[in-house]
């Protein structure tokens, strides 16, 4: 009696996991069609079962047959280990900060706002929960510094492994769509402009999408900073979240990428431009912004960087274009800066890059022309100093006039100033002439 | 009193209980299960009523059929139109096309107009929306209780339909020998419009509410979005096997007791009852566990189900008249028909 009661108890469970499966793995808006199609799918099973049933008992007797459809029942669950995800099993508890979760949650830092934020990922993503027996670690995020990208489900086992025969097939098929996804991206920055030559500034390998998806496991995240797994081109319509500040559970086979929300300075190698008069100019610049939308900027271009890099360089280019070298070499560098900011503004907010500012520091002219500037400048001022000599003389020898007129006019005036101008000790002979009048 | 009857409750149910839409629902579902295994009886035993002598097995093959299998059809004709449906109306319409065409069942016999074609066209029309009432029941608690509490609200509703598939057949029997058969299908007409006004009536959440309007991509077929889960394409394959293996030990057993174990009807009804037991025992046990990696489990079942199956073709391993009573192979049947 044992034996029926251990039967039932053994086959009691499958409809409830069964129905649960569906529901944690299917997306939401999709569940009732999708259960639809399998109890459409089911009704005809038991049918054909039974249809099948009366020919196989006629040939080969009900005991064989009984055993016959055990044995094909073990070998059905054996091939369904076999082809069951291993990497995706998936209890049926809640992320931490929900309703109801073990004591293995970790209890959130004072001011974190954990269990919101639980709460919003698990109600925004519609995304089933997971097991906490394959939670490994936590990610802690200091609070204004980092925000995590969550993308989930991001298979990554499943993405890394390529076996052959259908699973490689799936495998290519997957980064197809990944790089196609990618060439989709918005092209930024818009200008139209040939892509500069100068070497490119170093860029963190953590960032580099394929590199971390060949990895089986997400590394843990780098305290100073780290950028981890992602595929968001190869899942496109996955949702992927912006974690707040504070602790999460981590999970399995979802990838997590860490940004760094501080500013950053991104300096522009010195480049060689050409004026609207022709002059090469040698420039140097750099640029500071800041993540300004963290989803944006790993989901619209590969490498945001590198990006912010070519359009601080087209930017000047074309700002520079339209400026003669006089001007150029006149005008305040705020303003050519402030330009610059003006028309990248728009585009880097595109790709998720708040630009704060760019600063032009130094505008190098070629050597000839500097020369010449430099000859123009010491001729004006030696012309400047000529002038005011030449100036300097007639305004002495009108003076000059002045008192020779006066002293004519004024003979006493002219005697006093030669007994004034007389050296000391000299000897002065008044003679009295009758003939003129005294004075 | 209250706070002694719940701590009998297992922790894990209690959260799903909490919740009081979803107490109704058990309710309605226990219900309208209760109705739907008095009819499974009712149907073939109206069948035979209305049938004439020399076609009887044609017609309540027909009668069986047309209570389940019509649920196929409404599945990929009417997919168009009910995928874009609300999970509770999915179910409320289930319900109350259930609950007009059987309700019409009595309704004609009474006034004298049943006839074989009719009652079978009355079922096949009443179980049109069965596969889109199916989803929606499952889909309700999806939509009513978070992640990790559907595992055991999904064991509370299997569980009570387990236990409705037992009493079901027993209270039929009981009807149909005392009072009318025409009455035993009333009684689940009113069951299902029961369901129906109480789902209609059972308020979602807020933030759950906005699920109720599926984008655009829900609008695919179901099968096709099969296609794009393989995970659950190999779900529903496993099932599908499972259920279709399930078929030639429903037709073999019965006669694997009769010839070769000879085994009396009394003590065969006791097997089933302890396979009903162990089943609802083992539901409520799984549903129970909190941390349980679904995949495996579903598959050791599988396994365990395979094996348990083996002994019997054995002949030195001699099972003890299995679970073949007459009452198990009209419940055998349900149960697979019904598309578990």
């Amino acid at each position: 009696m044992g034996c029926f009661a251990l039967g039932g108890a053994i086959y009691g469970p499958f409809l409830a996991l069964s129905m649960t499966l569906m529901q944690q793995r299917a997306p939401r808006h999709e569940l009732a069609p999708l259960l639809a199609a399998r109890s459409a799918a089911l009704l005809t099973a038991a049918p054909v079962g039974t249809a099948l049933g009366g020919p196989l008992v006629a040939a080969f007797g009900p005991r064989q047959t009984l055993a016959g459809s055990g044995l094909a029942t073990v070998g059905l669950g054996v091939v369904a280990a076999a082809c069951s995800p291993s990497g995706g099993d998936r209890g049926t508890e809640a992320v931490p900060g929900g309703a109801r979760s073990s004591g293995k949650q970790l209890a959130p830092r004072p001011g974190d706002a954990v269990p919101s934020c639980a709460g919003e990922i698990s109600g925004r993503a519609g995304i089933p929960a997971r097991s906490h027996a394959s939670y490994l670690t936590t990610i802690a995020l200091e609070r204004r510094q980092r925000h995590t990208l969550w993308y989930s489900p991001v298979r990554l086992r499943h993405s890394a492994v390529v076996v052959g025969g259908e699973a490689r097939r799936r495998a290519l098929r997957r980064a197809r769509s990944a790089r196609r996804a990618r060439s989709r991206a918005p092209a930024w920055p818009p200008t139209t402009t040939a892509p500069p030559q100068d070497p490119r500034p170093t860029h963190d390998p953590a960032l580099d999408t394929e590199k971390e998806v060949a990895r089986d496991d997400v590394p843990l995240p780098n305290p100073a900073r780290a950028g981890l797994a992602g595929l968001p081109g190869a899942h496109p319509g996955r949702p992927t979240l912006v974690l707040e500040p504070g602790r999460h559970r981590r999970q399995r086979a979802t990838a997590y990428q860490l940004l760094d929300l501080r500013e950053q300075l991104q300096t522009v190698a010195p480049q060689e431009l050409l004026t609207a008069d022709g002059v090469t100019v040698r420039v140097t610049a750099f640029a500071r912004w800041a993540i300004g939308d963290p989803v944006a900027f790993t989901e619209k271009v590969t490498d945001p960087a590198g990006s912010v890099y070519a359009a601080v360089q087209l930017a000047l280019r074309d700002a520079l274009a339209a400026r003669d070298a006089e001007a150029l070499v006149r005008a305040p560098r705020a303003t050519l800066a402030a330009e610059v900011v003006e028309q990248l503004r728009a585009a880097a907010a595109e790709v998720g890059v708040r630009l704060a500012e760019v600063v032009v520091k130094d505008v190098v002219l070629p050597h000839d022309l500097r020369a010449a500037y430099a000859e123009l400048v010491v001729g004006r001022q030696r012309a400047q100093a000529q002038l005011e000599a030449a100036r300097a003389e007639t305004a002495a020898l009108r003076s000059m006039a002045n008192a020779a007129k006066l002293l004519d006019d004024h003979p006493a005036l002219a005697r006093l100033r030669l007994v004034q101008a007389l050296p000391v000790g000299a000897r002065v002979e008044l003679v009295h002439d009758p003939g003129t009048p005294a004075g | 009193m209250r706070s002694a009857s719940s701590r009998l409750v297992p922790q894990a149910y209690r959260p799903a209980l909490a919740d009081p839409a979803f107490r109704r629902l058990l309710v309605g579902f226990w219900i309208s299960d209760l109705g739907d295994g008095k009819s499974f009886v009712a149907v073939a035993w109206l069948a035979l009523e209305l049938a004439p002598a020399r076609s009887q097995g044609l017609w309540v093959g027909a009668a069986v059929a047309a209570y389940t299998l019509p649920g196929v059809v409404g599945a990929l004709v009417l997919g168009r139109q009910a995928r874009r449906v609300p999970a509770r109306w999915l179910v409320a319409g289930d319900g109350v096309v259930r609950g007009v065409f059987l309700g019409l069942v009595p309704l004609a016999w009474l006034a004298g107009w049943l006839t074989p074609a009719g009652y079978v066209g009355l079922l096949a029309a009443s179980s049109l929306l069965h596969a889109w009432g199916h989803a929606g029941k499952y889909t309700l608690v999806a939509d009513l209780l978070p992640a990790e509490q559907r595992l055991p609200a999904n064991t509370l509703l299997s569980s009570l339909t387990w236990a409705a598939t037992i009493a079901g057949p027993a209270l039929a029997g009981l009807l149909v020998t005392y009072v009318s058969t025409v009455l035993v299908l009333g009684l689940d007409a009113l069951t299902f419009l029961f369901l129906a006004g109480l789902v209609a009536g059972v308020s979602l959440p807020p933030a759950r509410q906005e699920a109720d309007s599926p984008p655009d991509r829900a609008a695919r077929g179901g099968f096709r979005l099969l296609r794009a889960h393989p995970e659950l394409l190999g779900l529903l394959v496993l099932t599908w096997f499972f259920n279709a293996l399930y078929g030639p030990v429903e037709v073999a057993l019965p006669l694997h007791v009769s010839a070769d174990l000879e085994a009396p009807g009394t003590l065969l009804g006791t097997y089933w009852m302890l396979f009903g037991v162990g089943a609802l025992v083992g539901g409520l046990a799984v549903g129970s566990l909190r941390r349980l990696k679904l995949w495996p489990v579903t598959v050791a079942i599988v396994v365990g189900w395979g094996c348990r199956c083996c002994p019997s073709g054995s002949r030195r391993f001699r099972w003890p008249r299995p679970w073949a009573a007459s009452p198990s192979a009209g419940r055998s049947t349900g149960r697979s028909w019904r598309c578990r």
